[in-house]
């Protein structure tokens, strides 16, 4: 990544991206929603699209600024957002004409929507703006680093990598929204307005048409990051090829799309009216005849004369089935049932099929564990029995006394046990301890011997490690060897090393790494002549 | 090849988001909505074709299949890519599997156009000596909008042999078989078709080598002088049976010990003379330890050398001194056999006795850890030197 597209990104594409995708999405979806409706209630003033590019502009500006601060705080850019309505609310009052007749009550439709317009605007935008300000900030800090260094550079940063992607990915989806609110409001425009204006299409495809270099381009974002984790700068020359085939695919689509849209619909919209009646039939319940008795004889004479009253009672009875209609919803009910259930039960499962969990049984082993308590449990089993015994045998003690024995036998041993608990503690901790400045000093060997040209590889022991740097440097080697073997000796092995053992690796470190490493060893001469041979 | 990330298939964005936009294309009556949805739907598919047919038509190949190398020194992968499509490739990543080889670039970006071909270079080190694959090559890429990205491995293999360290050896042998190619200054091995002076007679020269037509000349006895040379066949014993090595620095040592046998293959075929060898260690795909017969020739050290390049650890405890004799591989008469060993045993120690008792100079080269007694890598009786563990002089004494 070279600073020269990073100031793109930062000074042009960026800001234009968030000043121009809510601008579309507002413009598009406006005018389509003020076709259907609003151009009968709210007059909406032609300069307003001017303000709200304007507004676009401080927007980017601010944000551009706010970052060379180093200011993160939302308090500036809230600050920014009230000026910039009361800014906009005075222009609104005064090109409408309210101020100058001497009214200053804002209250009205052409004053607040346009006002409820730019703060909606300037919402989007800087949420959009704040994404792509991720990925600057984490750019920033891969500028100007190429291969392995860009590769490191990367894992170092992966944080602020995985926010700048997850912020990309938020960008895309805000993108692929806003292309359907706006083609959903074309489509009810198309049904619900007649006749169509030309400009409205115009609107309606370009928007289409700039969503897709939208996409394209955030997509290209992701792809680069990518690369760049590979420690792989895209050069600018395949940058632009990239524009360039972008470019052509969307002529190639229009080439392609403009013959098959023909003037008429490949199928008749009636299709889709035929189709559902064809479902409505074959999901109709079927037609049962009511059979209605009427009660005879009775207390009320006059009242039945008026009124015969159903008995409903026996409705249930009659029903005429239907097999298939009966087996599709059995069918349907049981694959809900089984979906559900199957749902209910991965949910329950996946948790013990994580990975984490696999790792935390495999160090815990809870069978091994608890296959020693049932051992232990059986050995003290028998080792009370014994002495049950033994007790009543050889002493004749009273029972009392037995289980007194017991009791402090289990108390000391429990005693024992958290003694040797907290000994193995404060044993691990010190070696712990130990190790650790052993492995620091180790390091710094590393990076003496790295900065001489032997690079260091996480699949490599101490030792190999350091016969390698041997070969290099071949006055050091005896020391080198010493210091592997003392150092395995530290991390892996049972018991620690002496004192002035641990002392010599200190001191021995110390007097390698003051040196300056050798330069490699070139080949002899004698094998050098062999090797176009062997070729 | 997996298209979009491990060819997974999206329900919403894959399945029911086409569906919806076919749906409604083939439906709606207007004809710019039409337009527009089927321009979201071509757009998606071609840019799906892309992705399937791109990988489908770049080819990999490699310049190379067999490079040799030595430790530590640097040497050069060369890929080639042929774009056999009609498509534009606007851009693709080409990453190559070097395993454990220190590598400068080894990842690339590159365009193809039509038709086109690249070639992409990258350096390499390697700090371990053997037969080692490179491949498979990974391509990756996405189309112009970025919809699918797609992932190919093309197998490409490729193989490095990277030969063991060499390093200068001084020997000065004085003894061997008459009439070869080694001057040496005892007048035991006279080469009597090397005239190289006349001197005056000397009482006790033989009467054959007075030189008539001079003597009668200068009117008093000359006798013809001829430089004395030797040549000797070495056969060199590798022992690299597993067991026999100290399990500290196992794999060092049994390194260091190729490394010696390379030293020592060299110097003696630098010197023009008859170089076999016999070794306990193993190559893979063959079951027997490999072993060469005493020949001349340059080729045929090369041949020596790429096998040390091979050759691994024996993980059968063979005995290395029997093994000489059993390997079927003849030692010539006269041969020097240079032993390249860790500290042997007492039995070892006797059995080169024997070795030398029938007629072979046998020298011992002991390699060992900084930490072994000297003691240990004297062998009773025969020649020994012990081998330093780092550097580029071998002997230490």
């Amino acid at each position: 990544m070279n600073p020269a597209r990073l100031r793109f990104y930062r000074n042009t594409l960026h800001p234009f991206l968030s000043i121009a995708i809510p601008f579309l999405l507002l413009l598009s979806v406006e005018t389509f929603v003020r076709a259907m409706v609003l151009h009968a209630v709210l007059p909406l003033p032609g300069y307003l699209w001017a303000v709200l590019l304007l507004v676009g502009v401080i927007q980017a500006v601010s944000a551009n600024r706010a970052a060379e601060e180093g200011t993160s705080s939302i308090a500036p850019r809230l600050r920014e957002l009230l000026l910039i309505l009361i800014g906009t609310l005075v222009l609104f009052m005064l090109a409408q004409g309210h101020l100058l007749r001497g009214d200053i009550n804002p209250a009205k439709g052409d004053v607040l929507y346009p006002l409820a317009l730019t703060f909606v605007y300037w919402v989007i935008a800087f949420g959009l703006h704040r994404n792509m300000r991720e990925r600057e900030a984490f750019l920033t800090l891969v500028v100007d680093q190429d291969g392995d260094q860009l590769k490191t550079a990367f894992r170092d940063y992966s944080e602020e990598a995985t926010t700048s992607s997850a912020r990309m990915r938020a960008l895309r989806r805000a993108i692929l929204w806003f292309q359907s609110l706006s083609l959903i409001a074309f489509l009810i425009l198309l049904i619900a307005v007649d006749p169509i204006e030309p400009w409205w299409t115009v609107l309606a495809l370009g928007h289409v048409g700039f969503g897709l270099v939208f996409l394209a381009i955030v997509n290209g974002f992701m792809e680069e990051q990518q690369h760049l984790g590979e420690g792989l700068p895209v050069p600018a020359a395949l940058q632009r090829r990239r524009v360039r085939a972008t470019v052509l695919t969307l002529l190639l689509t229009a080439v392609v799309v403009m013959p098959l849209t023909g003037r008429e619909a490949l199928l008749p919209a009636e299709a889709i009216g035929a189709f559902m009646e064809w479902l409505e039939e074959r999901l109709r319940l079927p037609e049962r005849e009511v059979k209605v008795r009427v009660r005879e004889g009775g207390d009320t004479e006059a009242f039945q004369e008026d009124f015969r009253e159903p008995d409903l009672g026996d409705l249930s009875g009659e029903r005429e089935e239907n097999d298939f209609l009966e087996r599709l919803v059995r069918i349907l009910l049981i694959s809900i049932g089984a979906l559900i259930l199957i749902g209910l039960l991965y949910f329950l499962v996946r948790p013990l099929l994580s990975r984490d969990y696999r790792e935390r049984l495999r160090q815990a082993r809870p069978l091994a564990r608890m296959a020693a308590a049932i051992g232990r449990f059986f050995a003290a089993f028998a080792d009370s029995v014994r002495r049950m015994i033994e007790a009543f045998a050889s002493s004749r003690r009273s029972l009392a006394r037995f289980g007194e024995s017991l009791v402090e036998r289990a108390r000391e041993r429990s005693a024992a046990r958290a003694a040797a608990r907290a000994r193995d503690a404060e044993l691990d901790k010190q070696r712990q301890r130990a190790i650790g400045q052993a492995s620091k000093a180790f390091v710094r060997l590393i990076r003496w011997a790295e900065r001489g040209g032997v690079p260091f590889r996480k699949w490599m022991g101490p030792m190999e490690y350091l016969m390698l740097v041997a070969e290099r440097s071949t006055s050091n080697a005896r020391a080198l060897m010493e210091i592997g073997t003392i150092f395995e000796q530290i991390a892996y092995a049972a018991s620690d090393p002496p004192q002035e053992r641990s002392q010599t690796y200190y001191n021995l470190i110390k007097e390698v790494t003051r040196q300056r490493m050798q330069e490699p060893q070139s080949t002899p001469a004698s094998d050098a002549s062999l090797a176009p041979v062997a070729r | 090849m997996a298209i979009n990330a491990g060819g997974r298939l999206r329900f919403f964005v894959d399945l029911l988001f086409p569906l919806v936009l076919l749906g409604t294309f083939l439906f709606a009556p207007f004809r710019p909505f039409r337009f527009a949805v089927l321009a979201l739907l071509v757009i998606r598919g071609l840019s799906l074709l892309y992705a399937y047919l791109v990988p489908r038509v770049v080819q990999v190949t490699r310049s190379e299949t067999l490079i040799h190398a030595q430790r530590f020194q640097r040497f050069r992968v060369t890929l080639d890519l042929h774009n056999r499509g009609p498509i534009p490739i606007h851009y693709l990543t080409v990453t190559d599997t070097y395993g454990s080889f220190v590598v400068r670039g080894g990842s690339f970006m590159i365009a193809l156009p039509p038709g086109g071909r690249r070639q992409v270079t990258y350096e390499a080190e390697s700090h371990y000596r053997g037969e080692f694959t490179l491949g498979p090559v990974r391509l990756r890429g996405a189309d112009p909008m970025g919809f699918f990205s797609w992932d190919h491995q093309s197998p490409t293999p490729g193989t490095v042999l990277v030969y063991p360290a060499v390093f200068p050896v001084e020997m000065h042998e004085k003894d061997g078989l008459p009439s070869g190619s080694i001057t040496v200054s005892s007048r035991l091995y006279e080469d009597t078709t090397r005239f190289r002076s006349v001197r005056e007679y000397v009482a006790g020269d033989e009467l054959k080598r007075i030189n008539w037509k001079v003597s009668a000349r200068m009117g008093k006895l000359f006798s013809t002088e001829y430089t004395p040379s030797i040549y000797y066949p070495v056969m060199i014993v590798l022992n690299l049976t597993e067991a026999d090595y100290p399990m500290g620095q196992r794999e060092h040592l049994m390194e260091r010990a190729i490394e010696v046998a390379g030293s020592l293959l060299f110097f003696f075929v630098s010197i023009k003379q008859e170089v076999g060898i016999i070794t306990t260690g193993s190559i893979r795909g063959s079951d027997r330890p490999p072993s060469e017969p005493a020949r001349a020739g340059v080729g045929h050290a090369i041949g020596i050398l790429e096998m040390l390049a091979r050759v691994t650890a024996g993980k059968e405890p063979i005995d290395f001194t029997g093994h000489v004799l059993a390997s079927g591989v003849p030692i010539p008469t006269g041969a020097k056999v240079m032993v390249v060993t860790p500290p042997t045993t007492d039995a070892q120690n006797d059995s080169l006795v024997a070795m030398r008792r029938r007629g072979h100079d046998v020298q011992v080269f002991v390699v060992s850890t900084h930490q072994t007694r000297e003691e240990d890598v004297v062998v009773p009786g025969i020649r020994s030197h012990a081998v330093r563990g780092y550097g580029s002089e071998l002997i230490q004494r």
